[in-house]
C-alpha cells in the first residue's frame, strides 16, 4: 500500500471531500418557503451574525484554555476523565396535585376498553359517572376494578401504558402522569451533537431540582476522545432510580441518538424509562397560536425576551471544529451556554404547561 | 434440422461465406449427476422429488464444502442451477439452526426481487419458515424493524448494506446469528466497484463478528480466469472452487464471422448482422440478438424487419427491446417470447442482467461485447436441452475482434479473463476506513485483520486531517456529515462529479470520467440511451446534460503526460527492463472528435483544465540494441513505440477483465523518468485499481497477442484493427506499423530468452 506522501494526499483529499459535505443551507432573508423546506437552514443574516461572533469570540479568548473560561471540574469514569460544568438557577416548579390528576382518571370512562365517547355518554346518562360506579356494571366491572387498582398502585409508567391505549402521546392526561413522580425525579435532557446522525455527542446536559433551584450538570467534551467517559458519567443521571426524562423532540431525537452512541462504543442502551417529550405537547397547545413550535419560541412567548449572541444549532459542528482546530475555547462559549438555557428553558416549559392544562397548583 | 439448414444456406451465400472466420461445434454432453451423503433434510428432498430435479455432480460438491463450513465459489455455465446449489444448504442450515440468518447480496434491486421468487418458492414447498424478503431502498420504513427482527433470509444490494452497516446496533439480532453472505453475480463485483465491494465485505465481517456472527460466504460467478484468487480478495477468506461442471447441454454451433476479413472494405458488422438474424429467422430459429448501443437495437431491428419484408417473410414478429422498461412491459415481452409471438429479439448488452427470457434457439452478438465472459453468458443464451443450438459474433473493426476472429482459439479453450479487485487503491482504503470507524471505533489491529497492512498507516494520516481521532488507542469518526455519505461505492478519486438531467441525478462518476465522457458538447451514454452534456461545471462538480437521439458519438482526444514516482517490481531480461510502481499522469483532454458510426464529422476544440493524478503503471524501457536494429532497417522508432503501446492497451481486456478505457498509455523514443525509450501503461482510476499490476504479471502473454493482432492484421499500414486508437491524443500520429512488429518481436523474443 502506498506510503508517504502519497498517503497524505489522500488523506487531504478526503478532508476536502467531507468538509465539503453541507450541513445546512443558507437562504436569502424572507424566503420562509426554503426554511420550510430543507431540513436544516439559516438565514443569511443569522449565517452573517453567527460567523461574526465566532470571530470575536476566538478573538477575544485568543491564549485561553478551556478551563480557565468554564469553572468546572474533571471527574474520573471506568472510561477516562471528561470535564464538568455545575450551574445553579433558581425555579419554582409545582407538579399537579396527584390527588386531581387521579381524580380526573377515575371519572374518566372511556379508558376502559370498549367505551367510546357515543357509550360514555349513554353510561352517564344511565347514572355511571366514575370508574368506581362502573364496578358494578355487569359487562365493564372486570376492568374498570383493573383499572382502579391500577391507579392506587400510582405507578407512572404502567399508567402511561394504560392511558396511551386511549390517547395520543400529545393528550393533557398524559402530562398529568408527571404528578406522580417525585418532583427531585425529573431529568431534564439535552445534548450538542456534531451532525443529525451517528457523530460525536460534544456536550451533555442534565439538569435536576433541588430546593427552589434547578442544578445543570453538562459535560463537556475536551476532546472527541473524551466522549465515552462523558456519555458514562451522563447514564448515572439517566440510570438512577425511578428517573423520569424530560426533553425536547428527545423521543424521536435525543435519547436514540444518545442509544446509538452507546452502541457505537458497545454499551447496552437505556430503555424503559419514563420520559415526558414536552414538543408533543407544546404543539398540541400552541400550534394554531405560534409561526412554530420550536424551544425558542416558546421561550419568547413564556418571558417576551430571546437570546443574544446565540449559536444557531446547525453551526454548532463547525464552531467546535473551530475549537478543536485551534484549541481556542471561545466559540465553545454559546455552544455551553446554548445548552444551559436549553436545560433551564425545558423546566419552566413543563411549568407552564401545568398551568395550562392544570391550572396554578 | 433448421440449424444444418441454416448452415448450408450460409456456405451457400458468396459473401456470407467469404466473412466465416471459424465455426466451433461444441458436442452435446450428458448431465453427470451426484448424491448427498447423508441426504438433505426430508423437505428438501421431498421438495426436489417433487419437482423432479435430481443434483448434478457440481451441485453436491458445493453442498458438501459449504456443509463443511467452507466458504466456496461456483463458476458453472449459465443454467447449471447455482441458485439451487446455494439455496438448498442455506435451507438446511436454517432447519438445523432455528435462529441461522442469511444474507444475499445481488448487484441490482431488480435481481433481488427477481430472485425472491425461487427462495419464496422452496418455503412454500417445504413448510421452512425463513420470513425471507428483500430489504433495500424502497423498502417501507414500517416494515424495516420487523424485517431486521424476524426474517432469517434477507436479499439485499451493496448500496443499501453500505447504509445499514452504521446502524448495526438495529441488526444486532440479524447480524450476531448470520451464518451466509451470499453474493451472486459475482464476476460483476470487479474494477472500482469490486475494490468498494471488498472492503464494503470486511467492514461487514467486522461488524458480525463485534456481534458474534461467524458467516461463511457462497459466491456464484460466470467464468473467470482466476475465481479462487478473485474470490479470496473479494471476501477476505480462503474459498474453494466449484468449476467442475455436471449439466447436460444440447450441441452448439459457433459461428465467428469476421465482415473486414479483407481489411475496411463493403462489409459491415450491422450487414452482416442483419443478414444473419433474418436468415436465422427465415429458417424458423427464435433468435436473440445483441448489440452495444440502443441506438444500434434499433436500426438492427428496423433493418432486419426491411430485409424479412423484401424476402417476401412477412409477418416474423421481431422486437428491440431495452434497459428501462416497466416492469409490465418487460413481462409481456417475456411471455410474448416464450411462446412464440415474437421470433427475434434485438437488445442492448441490459438483458444480459437477469431478465428472464428462457433460452432461445439462436444468438447473434453484433460486435464483441468486450469480454471472452460477456460472450459466453450472451451465447448461453442459446441452448434449449433436446436440439441443437446456434451462435454467432459478428467482429467490429478493432483489434480485439479481430484478434479472436483470427484465434478462436482464445475465445473458446482457455479460460476467460482474470477478474481484477484491487485491495491496495489508498483513496478507497480511506473512504472505508471512515465508514468503519464511523460504524464502531477501529482499533489498530482491526486495521490489520480487515484492511489491510498498509491501512494503519491510512489511518494516522486521517487523524492528521481531524477526519478520525485517538480515543483510547482506537479511531473515532470526527468529520462531517455522514462517512457514507461521502463515500460512493461507484468512484474512485476524492473527487466526484455528479450527471445531471433535468434536475434529477443519473449517477455519479469520477473526475477522469467525467473529463474525458462528459465534456462539453459529448455524447453521453447512459443505459444505453443517448445524452448530449450541456455543461460541465469544474467548481461545483456538476454535469448538466439533456436527452437526445442521435447516431453520432464523440471521442475525447487527450494528450497525455507521465512521471515515474517510484518502482515496486521489477523484471530485467536482456537489456529490457519490466517494472511495476507508481507514476503521476497529466492528461489534458485539448479537442474531441464526432463521429457517426465510424466516420469523423467534424472535431472541436475544448477548454478544460489538466487532469493530474497519482495512479499505478507497468512500463518497459527499450534497450539501445533494439533501436539500433530499427534504426538499420530504416524504421521509425517513435511510430514503432507509439504503435506497440496501441497495440497493447488494444489486446489487454482479452486477458484482464476491463474496458480498454480503463487503462491509458503513454510512450516516448526519451523517457526522461528512465533515460531511455519507453512504453508505459496505466491504470485511469485515481490511485490505481489493479489493472497495470495484472498486467506486469501477465505482460508476456499481452505482448505476445499483440503482436499476433499486428502480425495478421490484412492492413498495410495500420488500421482500426491493429494498431490505430480511438482514443489517442496525438491523432495517431507518428504510427509506424513495420516498426512497430519488430518492436514487438523484439519485447516477446527479449522476454521469452531472459525468464
Amino acid at each position: 500500500m502506498g506510503t508517504g506522501p502519497l498517503v497524505t494526499t489522500v488523506a487531504d483529499s478526503w478532508r476536502q471531500r467531507i468538509d465539503s459535505q453541507q450541513e445546512y443551507e443558507v437562504a436569502r432573508d424572507g424566503n420562509i418557503f426554503a426554511v420550510g423546506f430543507a431540513g436544516s437552514c439559516l438565514f443569511s443574516s443569522e449565517y452573517a451574525r453567527a460567523v461574526r461572533l465566532k470571530q470575536t469570540l476566538a478573538e477575544h479568548h485568543a491564549g485561553r484554555t478551556l478551563e480557565e473560561l468554564f469553572c468546572g471540574a474533571e471527574i474520573d469514569t471506568p472510561c477516562g476523565a471528561c470535564y464538568k460544568i455545575t450551574s445553579r438557577e433558581q425555579i419554582d416548579l409545582r407538579v399537579p396535585d396527584p390527588h386531581r390528576i387521579r381524580e380526573r382518571l377515575s371519572s374518566d370512562l372511556t379508558l376502559v376498553c370498549g367505551i367510546g365517547p357515543k357509550i360514555e355518554a349513554r353510561l352517564r346518562r344511565r347514572g355511571y359517572a366514575t370508574l368506581h360506579d362502573l364496578c358494578s356494571h355487569p359487562r365493564y366491572r372486570a376492568h374498570a376494578r383493573g383499572i382502579l387498582a391500577l391507579l392506587d398502585r400510582s405507578d407512572p409508567g404502567e399508567m402511561r401504558r394504560m392511558v396511551m391505549h386511549r390517547y395520543p402521546a400529545s393528550h393533557p392526561r398524559l402530562l398529568g402522569l408527571s404528578a406522580f413522580h417525585a418532583i427531585e425525579d425529573f431529568l431534564f435532557f439535552d445534548i450538542e451533537t456534531l451532525g443529525l446522525f451517528s457523530r460525536p455527542i460534544i456536550l451533555f446536559g442534565a439538569g435536576r431540582i433541588a430546593g427552589g433551584e434547578i442544578e445543570v450538570c453538562q459535560y463537556l467534551l475536551r476532546d472527541i476522545a473524551e466522549e465515552e467517559a462523558a456519555i458514562l458519567a451522563t447514564c448515572a443521571h439517566v440510570q438512577r432510580d425511578r428517573t423520569a426524562l424530560v426533553t425536547f423532540n428527545g423521543r424521536s431525537f435525543d435519547l436514540p441518538y444518545f442509544n446509538d452512541r452507546r452502541a457505537y462504543y458497545g454499551h447496552p442502551g437505556v430503555a424503559g424509562i419514563s420520559h415526558y417529550d414536552l414538543l408533543h405537547f407544546a404543539r398540541r397547545r400552541w400550534k394554531h397560536d405560534l409561526p412554530d413550535c420550536r424551544l425558542q419560541t416558546l421561550e419568547h412567548l413564556m418571558h417576551g425576551a430571546r437570546r443574544t449572541d446565540d449559536v444557531p444549532s446547525a453551526m454548532v459542528p463547525e464552531f467546535y471544529a473551530t475549537y478543536l482546530k485551534t484549541g481556542n475555547p471561545g466559540p465553545l462559549i454559546p455552544i455551553v451556554e446554548h445548552n444551559r438555557q436549553d436545560v433551564v428553558t425545558l423546566a419552566r416549559l413543563f411549568q407552564r404547561l401545568f398551568e395550562e392544562w392544570y391550572g396554578n397548583p | 434440422m433448421a440449424i444444418p439448414d441454416l448452415l448450408a444456406a450460409l456456405e451457400q451465400h458468396q459473401e456470407t461465406r467469404r466473412s466465416i472466420a471459424h465455426i466451433e461445434v461444441t458436442p452435446a454432453r450428458e448431465a453427470v449427476f451426484g448424491s448427498l451423503v447423508p441426504p438433505l433434510p426430508e423437505p428438501l428432498e421431498a421438495y426436489l422429488a417433487r419437482r423432479r430435479i435430481r443434483l448434478y455432480s457440481h451441485q453436491c460438491a458445493a453442498i458438501e464444502a459449504i456443509r463443511e463450513g467452507r466458504s466456496v465459489i461456483m463458476t458453472t455455465a449459465t443454467a447449471s442451477g447455482k441458485s439451487l446449489a446455494f439455496n438448498l444448504p442455506v435451507f438446511e442450515r436454517l432447519v438445523q439452526h432455528p435462529d441461522a440468518t442469511a444474507l444475499y447480496l445481488y448487484p441490482t434491486k431488480a435481481l433481488a426481487h427477481d430472485q425472491l421468487k425461487g427462495i419464496r418458492e422452496i418455503e412454500q414447498y417445504t413448510g421452512i419458515t425463513t420470513g425471507c424478503a428483500v430489504y433495500d431502498g424502497d423498502t417501507p420504513r414500517s416494515r424495516r424493524p420487523a424485517l431486521r427482527e424476524r426474517a432469517r433470509i434477507l436479499l439485499s444490494n451493496p448500496h443499501e448494506l453500505h447504509q445499514i452497516l452504521p446502524w448495526h446496533d438495529r441488526w444486532r439480532t440479524f447480524f450476531s446469528r448470520l451464518r451466509f453472505v451470499v453474493i451472486d453475480e459475482a464476476h460483476r463485483y470487479r474494477g472500482v466497484f469490486g475494490s468498494h465491494a471488498a472492503f464494503l465485505l470486511r467492514r461487514l465481517l467486522r461488524i458480525a463478528h463485534l456481534h458474534g456472527g461467524t458467516p461463511q460466504f457462497v459466491l456464484s460467478t460466470a467464468t473467470v480466469a482466476n475465481p479462487g484468487e478473485f474470490a479470496c480478495r473479494l471476501c477476505g477468506m480462503p474459498v474453494t472452487v466449484i468449476d467442475d461442471d455436471g449439466s447436460p447441454r444440447g450441441e452448439t454451433q459457433f459461428l465467428l464471422c469476421n465482415p473486414y476479413s479483407e481489411g475496411a472494405g463493403e462489409g459491415s458488422t450491422h450487414r452482416a448482422a442483419r443478414d444473419l438474424l433474418a436468415r436465422c429467422i427465415q429458417h424458423g430459429l427464435q433468435a436473440l440478438c445483441f448489440t452495444t448501443s440502443r441506438k444500434h437495437a434499433e436500426l438492427l431491428a428496423l433493418h432486419t424487419r426491411a430485409a424479412l419484408v423484401t424476402a417476401g417473410e412477412e409477418g416474423a414478429a421481431l422486437a428491440a427491446y431495452r434497459a428501462g422498461y416497466l416492469p409490465g412491459t418487460r413481462r409481456e415481452l417475456e411471455e410474448n417470447l416464450k411462446c412464440g409471438h415474437i421470433r427475434g429479439l434485438v437488445s442492448t448488452n441490459a438483458l444480459e442482467v437477469g431478465i428472464d427470457v428462457g433460452t432461445l434457439d439462436a444468438v447473434i452478438i453484433a460486435g464483441y461485447p468486450g469480454s471472452i465472459m460477456a460472450t459466453r453468458q450472451q451465447a448461453g443464451r442459446a441452448g434449449r436441452r433436446n436440439d441443437g443450438s446456434f451462435a454467432a459474433l459478428v467482429a467490429s473493426h478493432n483489434p480485439l475482434d479481430q484478434f479472436f476472429m483470427h484465434h478462436p482459439g482464445a475465445l473458446f479453450e482457455g479460460a476467460s479473463e482474470h477478474a481484477i479487485i484491487d485491495l491496495a487503491n489508498p483513496y478507497i482504503v480511506a473512504g472505508h476506513l471512515l465508514c468503519a470507524a464511523a460504524e464502531a471505533p477501529l482499533a489498530a489491529a482491526d486495521c490489520a485483520r480487515y484492511f489491510g497492512d498498509g491501512s494503519a498507516e491510512i489511518a494516522g494520516a486521517l487523524e492528521a486531517q481531524y477526519l478520525l481521532r485517538m480515543s483510547k488507542g482506537r479511531w473515532i469518526y470526527a468529520g462531517r456529515g455522514r462517512a457514507t455519505e461521502a463515500v460512493g461505492l461507484g468512484s474512485g478519486s476524492g473527487e466526484t462529479y455528479r450527471v445531471l438531467c433535468n434536475g434529477s441525478v443519473l449517477e455519479t462518476i469520477d473526475r477522469s470520467q467525467a473529463f474525458r465522457e462528459a465534456h462539453p458538447g459529448a455524447v453521453f451514454l447512459h443505459q444505453g440511451e443517448t445524452y448530449l452534456v450541456d455543461d460541465l461545471d469544474v467548481e461545483a462538480h456538476r454535469i448538466r446534460l439533456r436527452k437526445e437521439e442521435t447516431d453520432l458519438s464523440t471521442e475525447p482526444l487527450t494528450t497525455i503526460e507521465a512521471r515515474i514516482i517510484a518502482g515496486r517490481f521489477r523484471r530485467d531480461a536482456g537489456g529490457l527492463g519490466l517494472v511495476f510502481g507508481d507514476v503521476e499522469v497529466v492528461e489534458h483532454t485539448v479537442s474531441y472528435r464526432i463521429k457517426r458510426y465510424d466516420r469523423v464529422i467534424a472535431t472541436e476544440p475544448l477548454d478544460l483544465p489538466p487532469l493530474r493524478f497519482a495512479t499505478k503503471g507497468v512500463w518497459c524501457t527499450i534497450p539501445e540494441t533494439v533501436c539500433d536494429r530499427l534504426a538499420r532497417a530504416g524504421l521509425h522508432l517513435a511510430g514503432g513505440l507509439h504503435g506497440a503501446e496501441h497495440a497493447l492497451i488494444g489486446i489487454m481486456p482479452s486477458l484482464v477483465l476491463c474496458d480498454r478505457r480503463d487503462i491509458g498509455g503513454f510512450s516516448s523514443s526519451w523517457f526522461p523518468s528512465t533515460g531511455s525509450p519507453a512504453i508505459l501503461i496505466y491504470d485511469g482510476v485515481e490511485g490505481g485499481i489493479g489493472l497495470a499490476e495484472k498486467g506486469y504479471a501477465l505482460f508476456e502473454a499481452i505482448a505476445a497477442a499483440a503482436l499476433a493482432v499486428v502480425r495478421e492484421c490484412p492492413c498495410d499500414d495500420g488500421c482500426p484493427g491493429c494498431i490505430y486508437s480511438p482514443k489517442c491524443g496525438n491523432d495517431n500520429q507518428p504510427l509506424d506499423k513495420q516498426a512497430t512488429e519488430m518492436v514487438l518481436e523484439e519485447i516477446v523474443a527479449l522476454l521469452a530468452g531472459g525468464s
